[in-house]
């Protein structure tokens, strides 16, 4: 680890599409995979480059900039606050859902769990009560059953569970 | 600083390995698709939907449709047990009602059946449906459904009790203890369904390879049979004189077994004692006190306190009881969850509500009342009336009885 002690520690990552970036290391230890990689190599030089293969630069941009909040908001004690929710809400807002799609990929494979959680949640309430018509115009999903799996599938789901309104 | 990079980049690579190999394959693709989302997404993404969403997600695509078959198992344990529920003017609808997020569900019957019906009991995730043809006696059936596969199968009706259009619903349930359905032989091709009277001692079972009634007296064979059960392919009865005996289908010979320790039931005549079979252990219940049956050291042993798990008691003659694991969806353990669906002191209300008996006296007793849709009062005549626990788990696996 940093030989310098307290001196703030700047982590280089670098993206599928040759980005460079520079990352506080606590929003870049955020990062599972960032973090196991200097816990497994102790000794690495301080600027060591760690590659991310499978993630490119818009995604990470974003990622970051979602873990630099999260990070500040716990140093001052907001975690789970209405501050939080409302910079989630400003966040996801602004996202098409091709970024959103690829923002998603991106915190898997780093493996950043808070921002996985956030992430699963919005999809999750796209798809909570939404035909399936609407989740597929949403999301540009193909219908691409045949039509022999579409009869089968529709057969099945004659006995489909359904809501029932509260009145 | 391209050296450090080098030997750095490998070391990542290994350890990039040894993370989920399967969804770095389908990152790597670089799909585009929303179709193509790695499963392990989608079974995050799914903790959080109802059944209803998540059977919508199974219809989306073809990709999504895997995902949804493959982890449809160990969605539905995620789940607390349902409260089947018909009332007595339903018709068109039965209702589940999940007791962990109060989320209420339905499902439509058939338009076939006719118009005068009683369910029996609720097995194997099926329901028993008693079906009458007012004008036509020997037309009536029983028809056998799973509400939640959509799976259903007719019987002829049982040969007793007879003259049963001169029966009222409340009167008729009462002529019966219980009923059960299962699969039966070796490879579940056929099933089976059998139907204890209360009054007469008489087993009536049949099999749909004969679809033919067959009725074992058991007058020479002490107290009556109280409950069974389906356990480890065998069937399972209790008596009064709480014997406990295993039923065998093709000799149709009762035999019971001596074990130790067996407790003295009251000689209520309509007490409740119940055979449960859950996670390969039989148990007995006289509730509150419940016994597991060690049938390799041959006794009965009083269960003081249930672990991690929990007992779902079902009431009547809907009888579905389970031991299991509360824990995954946030359940109490240690407890008996007992269902019971009629109000003492205003039987004409059927209002459902169970109770929540801890293990541990210290700990209190809750009622949670249970609010369904009502149609009309329940004063009906010969009408549904469903009211039974539902392990959404198992529903699609039917109970199997060895043809031995």
């Amino acid at each position: 680890m940093s030989k310098l002690g307290q001196a703030k520690r700047i982590i280089f990552l670098k993206t599928a599409d040759g980005q460079l970036f520079e990352v506080d290391e606590p929003v870049a230890m955020e990062f599972e995979i960032v973090k196991s990689f200097f816990d497994e190599n102790e000794d690495a030089a301080d600027d060591t480059v760690v590659p991310l293969p499978n993630v490119s630069a818009e995604p990470l941009a974003g990622i970051i900039e979602f873990c630099k909040a999260h990070v500040e908001f716990r140093a001052n004690g907001a975690a789970g606050k209405d501050e939080v929710k409302k910079f989630n809400a400003e966040y996801i807002k602004e996202k098409s859902n091709e970024q959103l799609k690829e923002l998603i990929l991106a915190a898997n494979y780093l493996n950043i769990k808070e921002m996985l959680d956030f992430l699963t949640e919005t999809i999750a309430n796209r798809l909570k009560n939404k035909s399936v018509e609407y989740v597929r115009a949403f999301f540009g999903i193909e219908n691409d059953f045949t039509p022999q799996e579409e009869e089968a599938v529709r057969k099945e789901y004659e006995w489909a569970f359904e809501g029932v309104d509260e009145d | 600083m391209q050296s450090p990079l080098s030997s750095s980049g490998r070391l990542l690579e290994r350890e990039n390995n040894r993370r989920s190999n399967q969804a770095r394959r389908v990152h790597c693709k670089r799909s585009s698709a929303w179709a193509d989302l790695p499963q392990e997404l989608l079974e995050i993404i799914s903790r959080s939907l109802n059944i209803v969403d998540y059977q919508n997600l199974g219809r989306v695509c073809r990709s999504w449709r895997l995902f949804y078959s493959e982890f449809k198992q160990s969605f539905l344990t995620s789940h607390s047990p349902l409260i089947v529920y018909a009332s007595t003017r339903a018709k068109k609808y039965c209702y589940f009602f999940d007791i962990a997020t109060r989320m209420k569900y339905k499902t439509k019957l058939p338009r076939h059946i006719c118009n005068f019906k009683f369910c029996l009991g609720v097995s194997s995730g099926y329901l028993i449906m008693l079906c009458l043809k007012t004008n036509d006696v020997s037309r009536d059936y029983l028809w056998v459904i799973n509400p939640f596969t959509g799976h259903q199968i007719q019987f002829p009706c049982m040969p007793w009790p007879h003259c049963i259009e001169d029966y009222h619903d409340s009167c008729f349930s009462r002529s019966i203890f219980a009923s059960f359905f299962a699969s039966f032989g070796s490879q579940g091709q056929d099933f089976l369904i059998m139907i204890l009277s209360k009054y007469v001692k008489v087993l009536q079972f049949c099999t749909s390879r004969d679809n033919k009634w067959k009725q074992y007296h058991y007058y020479n064979k002490g107290g009556h049979i109280l409950d069974r059960v389906v356990f480890d392919g065998r069937i399972y009865v209790i008596n009064s004189d709480s014997r406990i005996g295993i039923f065998n289908l093709r000799s149709c010979d009762l035999r019971f077994l001596e074990l130790n320790f067996a407790p003295r039931f009251g000689s209520h005549f309509d007490k409740s004692i119940r055979l449960v079979a859950s996670n390969g252990q039989l148990f007995v219940v006289d509730s509150p006190k419940v016994y597991r049956i060690d049938l390799s050291r041959k006794e009965w042993m009083k269960v003081y306190n249930l672990g991690d798990q929990a007992l779902f008691l079902g009431h009547g003659d809907m009888m579905c009881s389970k031991v299991i694991n509360p824990s995954k969806w946030g359940g109490q353990s240690n407890c008996i969850y007992d269902l019971f669906p009629f109000n003492n002191k205003e039987p004409w209300k059927t209002i459902t509500r169970y109770n929540l008996f801890p293990f541990n006296h210290q700990e209190p007793r809750e009622t949670i009342i249970v609010d369904f849709p009502q149609k009309g009062e329940g004063k009906g005549y010969a009408s549904t009336k469903i009211c039974s626990w539902y392990f959404l788990p198992v529903s699609s696996s039917i109970e199997n009885v060895r043809d031995e």
